[in-house]
């Protein structure tokens, strides 16, 4: 009889110990895709200006000053750390069999695998803005509906980016990973990559990124 | 005596051997007339580049031609061949084409039938150097002043490329090859259209192959002559005189698009190449599935298709048809990767394939019109940097543009700009500088220019806004002004697909 108690206590025992494990995989995954995301907002939303482009060959430059004064701006931590209003597009885009590099002769087996989890993947479910963790004081609000910025172009003027992610892709041991991102500045202005990154010293650093798409 | 005998002998050996050695030089050592001599002045134009007199007799050598007999007169080619028979390299002259600095050279050349007076003529066109024959039929039933017969345009073994009827001194018909090819020995006729067979065209000899044309009226053009060198419609000839006959220009509209019209109206000035390229003719427009895919539908197709015949499209996209290297898919279905909002974007695989999406097909027309032209420009952008990376093109080509990239590009090197921005921020600083007039234009004319360029600028700048150009050159009262413009434009533009 009490052998029976015994084995049940071990039933519930396995089974509770089965639930603490899967749910503290999904919080670290969570917490990894949050990361990375976090990590690739604060790294590519500095905020944009140009320096004058370069004299044609053969003219006298005007722009010499001005250049190196704005190139002075851009590099100096007061422009860097101006705050911006990202929107986060918070639903994250499908990828397809079309958007997985084929001729990226950089991109190793490993990742090649994990860039085919994208394939017959389920819709992801939609970004949480308060998980992102903001950096340079920036402030993130949830982007317009596609609709209402294409009826109404003020809207661009709110913010000054959307920032849009694919989800996050994982190795087996949660050590590399892939996603995508884009970013827009205006009906015809923005870019999106693939980007993929590698966890060394507990951090996620990028090892190589392409942009495939302009606007 | 007989050392005398000998001596003779040797003499006649030695002159032999002297006349023998003479004659197996170059072709070209002494042929060229001393109109050719001084040097030539011509600058490239369009697609045109300007030939010199080395390029040019080196051409004439390469086509085999054994030196004249006796002394002057034609180079002989083949003396057996059904066509071209002979070329006078010395006859080599530099035509001036008119409105412009290119000259173009050309040679008296004779082919097999008597009955034609032929010359051949030389262009560059993708650094590669081309031989064409102008072949001139008259018409001796007609004994006007003015010049009545038929000119050909072939290549040299006599392929047809262009043709056109001449009747009193007007270009009243062209030739055309006829889209379905019948049996050769058919010969229709018809109130609205002629069709030969080569047959025919063989008796007369200014053409040779195998293939049907068609006669169409040649129309002149409504629209007129602009002074402006870039407008220029393509290479042309017009007739100036009978001693001088078919002379080179680049400002003719009229004719020579290898389709028919209604018009009765006949020209004096008519395209040399069908569609104005030497190297496809009109044939491209039949490959242009292969090169260019679009899967544009609806009104998205209806714009495009009237973009088509805009000068800044025939820059951009139309360049996809006339490589093989690349293709160009432009559709309207799927979303741009990532980025939203965006109303369209280019996409290029690194190999061989620009993809251009368009996604707001519900915009008005002209908007969709200027985002087909900016994504236009980029995809072609993406080409040639590709190709200048390849070493494809002449690092020369273009210098601004490779200026641009690899300004920004060392500023995203060291990292004082981002490395994702490199693309739109030296492609939109290029597009700023360069194409904000002709987008401007180009929508102008679509909407058939019924305003001041002025009231078309927003539909330009717009994607450019955050480029170092909007910025210095426009002021706030500008912008405003233009977004106003703009607006007043897409309310009242009856330039509408349905």
């Amino acid at each position: 009889m009490l052998s029976v108690n015994k084995f049940h206590c071990l039933i519930l025992l396995i089974f509770q110990v089965t639930i603490f494990l899967s749910c503290s995989s999904k919080v670290s995954l969570e917490t990894e895709k949050y990361d990375i995301i976090s990590m690739l907002i604060d790294k590519h939303t500095v905020p944009f200006l140009v320096p004058p482009p370069p004299p044609p060959q053969g003219s006298i430059d005007t722009l010499a000053l001005e250049r190196d004064s704005i190139i002075k701006v851009i590099q100096s931590d007061s422009w860097k750390n101006q705050k911006q209003i990202g929107a986060i597009n918070t639903k994250l885009r499908k990828v397809n069999g079309n958007d997985i590099p084929r001729h990226d002769t950089i991109i190793t087996k490993e990742y090649s695998f994990i860039f085919n989890k994208f394939l017959n993947d389920k819709l992801p479910s939609h970004l949480v803005i308060r998980k992102i963790k903001p950096t340079r004081g920036n402030i993130f609000i949830e982007c317009p509906h596609n609709e209402s910025l294409k009826n109404n172009s003020e809207l661009w003027k709110t913010f000054d980016y959307i920032v849009s992610f694919s989800d996050v892709k994982f190795s087996d041991d949660l050590t590399k990973a892939v996603v995508y991102m884009g970013i827009s500045y205006g009906k015809l202005n923005g870019w999106s990559a693939y980007f993929l990154l590698e966890k060394i010293n507990k951090k996620w650093k990028i090892k190589h990124n392409k942009t495939f798409e302009i606007s | 005596m007989k050392k005398f005998l000998d001596f003779k002998l040797l003499v006649i050996v030695f002159v032999s051997f002297v006349f023998v050695n003479c004659n197996s030089d170059e072709l070209n050592e002494d042929l060229p007339n001393e109109q050719v001599i001084e040097n030539i002045t011509g600058a490239s134009f369009g697609k045109y580049q300007q030939l010199n007199l080395e390029e040019a007799l080196g051409f004439v050598n390469d086509i085999k031609l054994e030196r004249p007999s006796k002394g002057g007169g034609m180079g002989v080619r083949n003396a057996d061949s059904d066509f071209l028979v002979g070329v006078d390299a010395g006859s080599l002259a530099f035509d001036a084409v008119e409105g412009t600095e290119l000259k173009i050279p050309r040679l008296k050349a004779r082919l097999k039938s008597t009955e034609v007076e032929s010359s051949m003529f030389l262009i560059k066109v993708q650094d590669s150097t081309h031989g064409f024959l102008m072949n001139i039929v008259k018409d001796k039933d007609i004994t006007d002043e003015d010049f009545s017969g038929i000119i050909g345009i072939t290549d040299l073994e006599g392929k047809f490329i262009n043709g056109y009827r001449v009747k009193n001194g007007a270009f009243i018909s062209q030739f055309v090859v006829a889209k379905n090819q019948k049996p050769k020995d058919s010969i229709k006729e018809s109130k609205s259209s002629l069709s030969y067979t080569t047959r025919t065209f063989l008796g007369i000899g200014w053409m040779s192959g195998t293939i049907h044309l068609e006669e169409v009226t040649v129309y002149a053009s409504e629209e007129p002559s602009s002074s402006d060198e870039e407008d220029s419609d393509g290479l042309s000839m017009d007739i100036e005189s009978y001693f001088d006959l078919f002379e080179f220009s680049f400002s003719g509209h009229g004719g020579g698009g290898g389709s028919s019209s209604s018009s009765g109206d006949s020209s004096d000035t008519v395209k040399v190449f069908p569609c104005d390229d030497p190297l496809h003719g009109c044939d491209d427009e039949d490959d242009e599935d292969d090169k260019i895919t679009n899967e544009l539908t609806g009104k998205a197709l209806c714009v495009y298709n009237r973009l088509k015949n805009l000068k800044l499209f025939k820059e951009t996209l139309h360049k996809f048809d006339n490589t093989d290297s690349y293709n160009l898919i432009i559709t309207q279905k799927g979303d741009c990767n990532n980025q939203a909002g965006a109303e369209g974007c280019t996409s290029f695989d690194g190999k061989n394939t620009v993809t251009i999406k368009l996604l707001n097909i519900n915009q008005p027309e002209l908007d969709l019109a200027a985002s087909i032209l900016h994504e236009g420009i980029h995809a072609d952008i993406f080409k040639f940097v590709n190709q200048h990376e390849k070493g494809y093109v002449d690092p020369n080509d273009r210098p601004r543009l490779m200026q641009l990239y690899f300004y920004y590009k060392k500023l995203a090197n060291s990292k004082v700009i981002d490395s994702k921005k490199l693309n739109t921020i030296y492609q939109h600083e290029y597009m700023a500088e360069k194409y904000i007039k002709p987008i401007a234009e180009a929508i102008r004319q679509l909407d058939g220019n019924r305003l001041g360029t002025e009231y078309y600028y927003w539909f330009a700048w717009e994607g450019l806004e955050r480029t170092y150009s909007f910025k210095s050159q426009l002021t706030e009262k500008e912008k405003k002004q233009f977004q106003q413009k703009k607006a007043h434009i897409n309310s009242t533009t009856n330039a509408k697909c349905k």
